[in-house]
C-alpha cells in the first residue's frame, strides 16, 4: 500500500480552559507526502500532540481542513473515522500502555486491533510474523507485564501497524527509553515506512531522534516555526506571508525590533534598521 | 517477509480475555461483581418466595385454628311443614351427590347425617334437644353403657341425661311429631360420650343438658344419637334437616387449594340454592378464604414494600460497582476506540466481561433466595411443604433485566464519551457545589416525593415508599454537599499545619468515590432504622393488642352473676387477693375492684395514675346493713302532704325499703302506705331475704301510675326485729333526686333522728331517694378519644344507664371497645341488683396451680367456668398474621442493607487500591513517613462515613417518624388505638451503633491493607 498524504490548511484548535480560552495551533499549514518520514518538534504546550490528535481524527479542529490521503478528516463523521483508524490511520499515543489491552499478550493485543480490518475483508499479516518483524517473536505470547518499556513500545508499534495502515502517527514514542530501546523503536518505524511505504509522522523532543530523520517540522506557538531537511534548518513562509525566525535568531531580534528585507540578486536580506 | 497466515488461526477471541481478565486478573473485583448479582437476584426472588410461604403459613394457620364451621362444607335439607303441606329433608345420598368431584377431592369423606329437635310429649318438665343419626356415629363416640342404636327409636343418650331426667337403659319416651299424628317411640339402648370432635363437624352433642327450675321451669336434653330408620319410620319430625358434610382436608389444602376450593364453595352454593328452596350449603370456608385474600393482598403491598427500597439501593450499589469497575476499563475503551471499533464495539467489549461474571451470581443468588425461603418456611408455623411460588421465575428473570440493563447503561455511558476525554483519561473532581444534570434530576424528583410524603399526600402503602425516598434525598444531597465542604475544610486545615485531617479531608473532597459511599451508606443507615424500627414497634404493637384483647394473663369467664360468691371463692384461692380479682362487664362498662385489678390487669398504653385510681372510688361511707326479718320505720307526713290522682282525689303512697342482699339480687321490703296528713305512724313490714343480711339501697315512694305526690315526709326509728338500727338523718347523708318526674330533697328536721324529705313526684314510676353511700354519679375513666356530647352515662350491673361523672383519661380501657368507662365495681353496684346485663368474670395472674385453685374454689361454690382466655393464646393469634410475618422482613432488610454498605466499602477498596497505594507512595516519595502514610490510609474514609451514618439515621428516624402511621401492623386496622407508632429508640440506637462499629472499622481495616502495599515501587506503575 502506498502511504497516504497529509494535508492541513489554516488548522486552528482552541481549547476551553474553565473560562479561558487557549489556542493551541493558530494557523498551520502542513504538507506532507505519501511515504514520507517527518518528526514534528518543538517545546512543550506548542501543540504537536494537538496537532497529533486532528490528523487522527482524536479531535476536530477549531477551523481549518485536514486531508489524509482523499478524505477530510476535520469533517467526517464519526463512523467514517472509526472506519479509518480501523485500516488506515495508526495512531500511538504518548506511552506505551495506552495503546495495549493489559492483562493480555501482545499477539492477542495485535489480533484485538486487526479485528476491524479483517471484519471489513482485509487480509491481514499474522500476529506472530508482525511481532518478529518488530523484533518481537519471543515475546509474542507473554503477558504485557513480562515486557521491558521497549518491548512495550515495539508492541504498541506492532498494534498500531497491524492493520497495515497508509498512516502511522506516534506521539513520543522513544520517550523514557534508553539508548538501545530507542534505536531499536526507530528502526522499526524506518522499516515500517520503508517496506510499507507508510507515511510516518512522529512527535519528539529527543534530538537525536529528529537528527536521523529526513524531515523535521518545529511547531511553536501554534504555528509551523521552521523546518529541519537533513539537518538544515529553515524558517516557512505561511500561507498568510508570515515568516517566524528561527530561535536563535528571535534571541537577537527582540519583540519589536525594525526590520527591512532586501532583495539582492537571488536572494533576501533581512537587515535591522535603527530607529 | 510479511507473509499470511489463515483467519482462523490469527483470530481474536473476545471470550478469551474476558476470561483471562476476570479470572486472572481482576478476581477481587470479579468476586465483588457476583457478590452483588447474587444479593440483586436473592433479594428480588426471595420476595416472590417468602410471601409463599406467608400464604402457606396463613392457610396452615387459619385451617389449623378454624372452627368446624369455618372449616367443613355441608349440604343441607331442611323439611318444611307449613298449611300447605309438608315437605321431607331429602335423603342425605341425594345430597352426597351433588357435591362436585372436583370439590369431594378436597375434603375429607363426607358424613351423613339426619337431624331433629325432639322433646318428650310427658313429663313435668319435658326437655327439648336434638336427636341425630350420623352415618357411623357409633365409631366416633364412646360408648360407656349399653349398647349402639341398631333399630329404628333407638337412642343413645349422655351420662349428663342421665343424671338431669332419670333416664336408664330401657326408658322409652315418644316425642311429637311436626305434624299432627301418634308420636315416636324413642327407647334408651346405651350411654355415651363424645369423642372424635372433628368428626362431628362442629356438632354439638353435650353440654346442651339443663333444667332451669323457678317459676317458668325450663330444661335441655343433650343429643341423642339414633339410627337413620329413625327418621325413615317416622314422619317428619320438628326441625328436620338431612346433610351430607366434610371437612375441608388440612394436610393437603395447599394455598392455591385452598384458594380455589373457596371459589368453587361459593359456585356450589350458588349451585345448590338453585336445585331447591329446602337446600343451602352450609360452610364459612368463604369467610377464611377471603381472610386469606386479604391478607395475601396486604402482604403484596407491604413485603415489595419493603423490599423494593433494598432492591433499588441494590441496583445503585450495581451501577456504583460497575462505574468503578469500567472506569478501570477506560484504557481498554480508549484503545477499542482508538483500533476504530466504535462505541458499539467498546460497549461490546465491556459487556462481554461483565455480564457473564454477573449472570454467574444469578446462580447462588437464586440458591440463597430458596434457601431463605426454605428457612422461612421453617420458622413461619404450618406444616405445608416449602414452595418456590410461581413468581420465583419472574422474579429471578426481573433481576436479570435489571442488571443487564444497568450494565449496558452503564458501559454505554463510557463507550459514547468522546474519543480525545478518553484518551485523557482524568478523573472528575467531585469537589464542585454546581450540580450536574442527572444530579439536579434526581434531586428533583426525589424531592418531590419526599414532599408528598412529608405533608401526607402519599398514603396508604405508597407512604411505605417515602422512607425510601427521604433516605435517597437525603444520601443524594449529602453526598454532594460533602466533597465540597470536605475540600474547603482540607484546605483551611492544611493552611493551620494540621496535616493528616487536612489531608484526609483533602482526600475525602478529592476522590471520586466519597460521594458514592455517602449515598449508599446514608441510604443503607436509614433503610436499617427504619425496618429494624418497624419490626419493634410491630412488635409493640402485638403486644398492645394482645395485652388490649386479653385484659390479664388469664380470664376466666363465669357463667354466674354471684358476686359474693366468686368473692368468696377468689379469698379462699387467693387469701393475697393481689394475684385474682372479680371484675364485671355490663355492655362497655369494665367494673373493677381497683387495688387488685392494676396489679393483674394490663394497661398497654398507659395504666391510671393513683389520682385516678383515687377518682374513681366510691363515697367513702357506711351503709346501712339490715339483717333481720321485721322491719319498721316512723313516718310522719306533714299536714300539707298531698297525694292526688288525676280527677283530684286524695290516692294512696305506699313506702318500701330497697334492699340488696348478699347474692346481688334487689328487693323492696314493702312497709305500707302513708298515714293521713300530719299523723305519725311506724310502718312496718315482713321479709325473709335479709336474715343474712342486707345493705339499704334506697327509700322507695310508690303510688298508682299519674299520682301527684306534694309535700313532706318525716321518717326515722329504723328498726329491724326491733332493734334499732343506725338512720342516717343528716341531708347530707342523702343523694337529692332529680328527674323529669320526681324531684326529693333530703332537708333539716326538727328531730335528730329523723330525715326530712321535701317530695314533689309525678309520673308512673316509683320515686327512690338514696343514701349517698350509693354514688349518685358514677365517676368513671374513660379512654381518651370519648366524647359525650349530650352527658355521661355508664352502664350498671343491672343495665341500666347511670349518670357519670369524667374521672380521668386514659388510652385504653382493657377488652373494651372505642366508647367504654372503667368504673369502680363497689361504687357501680352499691344499691344495684346483678342482672344478667352484667358479665362476671375472674382476671388472674397466669400461673397454672392458681388457676386451678381458683376454678375448683369457683366449683365448690356452683359456678362455672365458661370459658378460659390466655393472653399467650391471643398473642399467638396476633402473632400467627401475614402483617407480622412482612415486617419480620425487617430483620432481613435491616441487617442486608448494612451487609450491603459494607459491601461497596470493600468493592470500592477492592477497584481502587491500586491507585490509592500509589498516592501513598508518591506520598512516600516525598518524605512523609510510614506511619503518617498509614494514618492517613485508614482516616481516608472514616469522616464521610460516620456522616454518612449520622445523616442516614437521622434520616431513617425522621421516615419512621412520619410512616410508622401508615405501616399496617394488623390484617385488619383496629378499632381501639392499641396501635402506639412511637420511634423505637432502642432500634434506633442499636442500628447506629451497629453502623458505627461494622462501617468505619471496615474501611479503617481497608486502609492498613492499601497502606501496607503503598511499596514505592508503585509511583512507576503503569500497566
Amino acid at each position: 500500500m502506498r502511504g497516504l498524504a497529509i494535508r492541513t490548511r489554516g488548522l486552528v484548535h482552541i481549547y476551553h480552559v474553565k473560562e479561558h480560552d487557549v489556542a493551541a495551533l493558530s494557523g498551520v499549514d502542513l504538507d506532507v507526502a505519501g511515504g514520507e518520514m517527518i518528526g514534528l518538534l518543538g517545546p512543550s504546550g506548542s501543540g504537536k500532540s494537538t496537532l497529533m490528535s486532528l490528523l487522527s481524527g482524536v479531535l476536530r479542529p477549531s477551523a481549518g481542513k485536514v486531508f489524509v490521503g482523499d478524505t477530510e478528516v476535520s469533517a467526517a463523521p464519526p463512523r467514517d473515522l472509526d472506519r479509518l483508524r480501523a485500516t488506515e490511520i495508526g495512531l500511538m499515543l504518548q506511552g506505551a500502555g495506552r495503546n495495549l489491552l493489559p492483562n493480555t499478550t501482545p499477539a492477542d493485543n495485535v489480533r484485538f486491533a486487526q479485528h476491524p480490518a479483517r471484519r471489513a475483508g482485509r487480509q491481514l499479516t499474522d500476529p506472530g510474523e508482525l511481532l518478529a518483524e518488530v523484533g518481537l517473536a519471543e515475546h509474542a505470547d507473554r503477558p504485557l507485564s513480562e515486557l521491558t518499556p521497549g518491548g512495550l513500545q515495539l508492541a504498541a508499534i506492532a498494534v498500531a501497524i497491524s492493520s497495515r495502515p497508509g498512516l502511522l502517527l506516534c506521539d513520543e514514542p522513544t520517550s523514557q527509553l534508553d539508548h538501545e530501546a530507542r534505536d531499536q523503536v526507530l528502526a522499526a518505524l524506518a522499516k515500517v515506512n520503508r517496506v510499507y511505504g507508510t507515511t510516518v509522522v512522529l512527535v519528539t523532543h529527543d534530538p537525536h531522534v529528529a537528527k536521523v530523520l529526513p524531515r523535521t517540522v518545529t511547531i511553536r506557538d501554534g504555528r509551523i516555526g521552521g523546518e529541519g531537511r537533513s539537518g538544515e534548518e529553515y524558517a516557512v513562509v505561511t500561507a498568510d506571508g508570515f515568516l517566524p525566525l528561527p530561535g536563535h535568531a528571535r534571541d537577537r531580534l527582540p519583540p519589536g525590533t525594525l526590520v527591512r528585507l532586501h532583495e539582492v540578486d537571488d536572494h533576501f536580506e533581512l537587515r535591522v534598521e535603527e530607529p | 517477509m510479511w507473509g499470511w497466515r489463515s483467519r482462523r488461526a490469527s483470530r481474536w477471541s473476545p471470550i478469551r480475555f474476558a476470561r483471562q481478565s476476570a479470572l486472572g486478573h481482576r478476581r477481587g473485583q470479579t468476586l465483588a461483581l457476583v457478590g452483588v448479582s447474587a444479593l440483586i437476584t436473592a433479594c428480588t426472588a426471595f420476595t416472590p418466595v417468602y410471601d409463599r410461604a406467608m400464604q402457606q403459613a396463613l392457610v396452615d394457620t387459619l385451617l389449623a385454628n378454624a372452627s368446624a364451621a369455618e372449616n367443613s362444607v355441608t349440604i343441607k335439607s331442611e323439611s318444611a311443614v307449613t298449611a300447605g303441606g309438608a315437605t321431607e329433608a331429602r335423603d342425605p345420598r341425594n345430597l352426597q351427590a351433588m357435591v362436585p368431584r372436583d370439590v369431594a377431592a378436597e375434603l375429607e369423606p363426607l358424613v351423613l347425617g339426619r337431624t331433629a329437635v325432639v322433646a318428650p310429649v310427658a313429663g313435668d318438665v319435658p326437655p327439648t334437644g336434638p336427636l341425630v343419626w350420623r352415618d357411623g356415629a357409633c365409631e366416633h363416640v364412646r360408648v360407656l353403657s349399653g349398647e349402639c342404636p341398631d333399630a329404628a327409636g333407638e337412642i343413645l343418650i349422655s351420662e349428663a341425661d342421665v343424671d338431669n331426667f332419670g333416664l336408664t337403659i330401657g326408658s322409652a319416651s315418644t316425642v311429637r311429631p311436626a305434624e299432627d299424628g301418634p308420636g315416636v317411640r324413642l327407647e334408651v339402648v346405651g350411654t355415651y360420650a363424645p369423642s372424635d370432635e372433628e368428626w362431628w363437624q362442629g356438632e354439638t352433642l353435650v353440654g346442651i343438658s339443663i333444667v332451669f327450675r323457678g317459676n317458668e321451669p325450663t330444661a335441655a336434653h343433650d343429643a341423642w344419637l339414633t339410627t337413620e330408620a329413625t327418621f325413615v319410620d317416622a314422619p317428619i319430625l320438628p326441625g328436620e334437616t338431612s346433610q351430607a358434610g366434610a371437612l375441608v382436608r388440612a394436610e393437603t389444602a395447599g394455598v392455591d387449594e385452598v384458594l380455589a376450593l373457596g371459589d368453587r364453595v361459593r359456585e356450589l352454593s350458588q349451585d345448590v340454592g338453585r336445585e331447591g328452596r329446602d337446600l343451602h350449603v352450609r360452610t364459612e370456608f368463604g369467610a377464611l378464604t377471603e381472610d386469606v385474600r386479604a391478607q395475601t393482598r396486604q402482604a403484596h403491598r407491604t413485603v415489595p414494600l419493603l423490599m423494593a427500597p433494598m432492591g433499588v439501593l441494590l441496583v445503585f450499589v450495581l451501577w456504583l460497582v460497575l462505574a468503578a469497575a469500567i472506569e478501570q476499563r477506560r484504557g481498554e475503551v480508549a484503545v477499542a476506540r482508538l483500533r476504530g471499533r466504535g462505541p458499539a464495539g467498546a460497549v461490546g467489549l465491556l459487556l462481554t466481561e461483565l455480564l457473564p461474571v454477573l449472570l454467574l451470581g444469578v446462580v447462588p443468588g437464586a440458591v440463597i433466595a430458596l434457601l431463605g425461603g426454605s428457612l422461612a418456611r421453617a420458622l413461619l408455623p404450618g406444616t405445608a411443604p416449602f414452595e418456590a411460588g410461581p413468581g420465583f421465575a419472574a422474579a429471578v428473570v426481573l433481576a436479570v433485566a435489571a442488571m443487564v440493563l444497568t450494565t449496558v447503561i452503564a458501559a454505554v455511558r463510557i463507550a459514547r464519551e468522546p474519543l480525545d476525554g478518553l484518551l485523557r483519561g482524568g478523573r472528575l473532581s467531585s469537589g464542585r457545589w454546581a450540580l450536574g444534570a442527572l444530579d439536579a434530576f434526581l434531586i428533583a424528583a426525589v424531592g418531590t416525593g419526599v414532599l408528598a410524603f412529608v405533608t401526607g399526600s402519599l398514603s396508604g402503602p405508597f407512604a411505605l415508599a417515602g422512607p425510601a425516598l427521604l433516605a435517597l434525598l437525603a444520601g443524594l444531597l449529602l453526598a454532594h454537599l460533602a466533597a465540597p465542604t470536605a475540600s474547603a475544610a482540607g484546605r483551611w486545615l492544611l493552611r493551620r499545619g494540621r496535616l493528616v485531617s487536612g489531608v484526609t479531608l483533602l482526600e475525602t473532597g478529592r476522590r471520586r468515590e466519597t460521594r458514592a459511599v455517602i449515598a449508599v451508606i446514608t441510604v443503607a443507615s436509614a433503610l436499617a432504622v427504619f425496618s429494624v424500627d418497624a419490626l419493634d414497634v410491630g412488635d409493640r404493637n402485638r403486644t398492645n393488642a394482645s395485652q388490649h384483647d386479653a385484659g390479664a394473663p388469664v380470664v376466666l369467664s363465669l357463667a354466674s352473676r354471684d358476686l359474693d360468691g366468686v368473692r368468696a371463692a377468689l379469698t379462699f384461692a387467693d387469701p393475697s387477693g393481689r394475684q385474682a380479682t372479680p371484675v364485671t362487664i355490663s355492655r362497655t362498662t369494665l367494673a373493677v375492684e381497683p387495688d387488685a385489678f392494676r396489679r393483674i390487669a394490663y394497661f398497654p398504653r398507659g395504666a391510671p395514675t393513683d389520682a385516678q385510681w383515687q377518682a374513681i372510688a366510691p363515697p367513702d361511707l357506711e351503709p346501712v346493713a339490715l339483717t333481720g326479718s321485721r322491719f319498721s320505720l316512723t313516718v310522719r307526713p306533714d299536714a300539707q302532704l298531698t297525694s292526688k290522682d288525676g280527677l283530684g282525689s286524695d290516692s294512696e303512697v305506699n313506702l318500701g325499703l330497697v334492699v340488696t342482699t348478699g347474692t346481688g339480687t334487689r328487693r323492696t321490703i314493702r312497709l305500707g302506705a302513708l298515714p293521713p296528713s300530719g299523723e305519725r305512724r311506724m310502718l312496718v313490714g315482713n321479709d325473709s331475704a335479709c336474715a343474712s343480711g342486707c345493705l339499704l339501697a334506697a327509700v322507695e315512694l310508690r303510688s298508682s301510675p299519674g299520682v301527684e305526690i306534694d309535700g313532706e315526709l318525716d321518717l326515722g326509728d329504723l328498726r329491724v326485729d326491733g332493734s334499732p338500727v343506725h338512720w342516717p338523718s343528716a341531708p347530707q347523708e342523702w343523694n337529692p333526686t332529680e328527674t323529669e318526674y320526681a324531684a326529693i330533697s333530703p332537708t333539716a328536721s326538727a328531730s335528730d333522728d329523723a330525715l326530712r324529705l321535701v317530695v314533689r313526684v309525678g309520673g308512673i314510676y316509683p320515686a327512690e331517694i338514696t343514701p349517698a353511700w350509693v354514688p349518685r354519679t358514677v365517676p368513671a375513666l374513660l379512654p381518651a378519644d370519648r366524647r359525650d356530647p349530650l352527658g355521661l352515662e355508664v352502664t350498671g350491673v343491672d343495665g341500666s344507664d347511670r349518670p357519670a361523672e369524667d374521672a380521668g383519661r386514659v388510652t385504653l380501657i382493657p377488652t373494651m371497645p372505642e366508647r367504654s368507662a372503667l368504673v369502680d365495681l363497689d361504687a357501680i353496684s352499691r344499691g344495684a341488683e346483678v342482672t344478667f346485663d352484667a358479665h362476671a368474670e375472674v382476671w388472674l395472674l397466669d400461673d397454672p396451680e392458681l388457676v386451678d385453685a381458683v376454678v375448683a374454689s369457683l366449683r365448690e361454690r356452683g359456678i362455672a367456668v365458661a370459658d378460659v382466655r390466655r393472653y399467650s393464646t391471643i398473642r399467638q393469634t396476633h402473632q400467627d398474621t401475614v402483617a407480622t410475618w412482612s415486617l419480620a422482613m425487617g430483620a432481613v432488610v435491616g441487617p442486608a442493607v448494612i451487609l450491603i454498605a459494607l459491601l461497596i466499602l470493600l468493592v470500592l477498596a477492592v477497584t481502587g487500591w491500586r491507585d490509592r497505594a500509589r498516592d501513598l507512595a508518591i506520598l512516600r516519595l516525598n518524605g512523609a513517613e510510614r506511619r503518617t502514610t498509614r494514618r492517613l490510609a485508614v482516616w481516608a474514609q472514616l469522616p464521610a462515613i460516620v456522616l454518612a451514618i449520622v445523616i442516614g439515621v437521622a434520616a431513617g428516624t425522621l421516615s419512621a417518624v412520619l410512616a410508622m402511621p401508615d405501616v399496617s401492623f394488623f390484617p385488619t386496622r383496629p378499632e381501639v388505638p392499641v396501635v402506639d407508632p412511637a420511634t423505637s429508640w432502642r432500634a434506633v440506637l442499636y442500628v447506629a451503633a451497629a453502623c458505627l462499629v461494622v462501617l468505619p472499622a471496615a474501611a479503617a481495616l481497608a486502609g492498613i491493607v492499601v497502606a501496607r502495599r503503598a511499596h514505592l515501587e508503585r509511583v512507576t506503575e503503569t500497566v
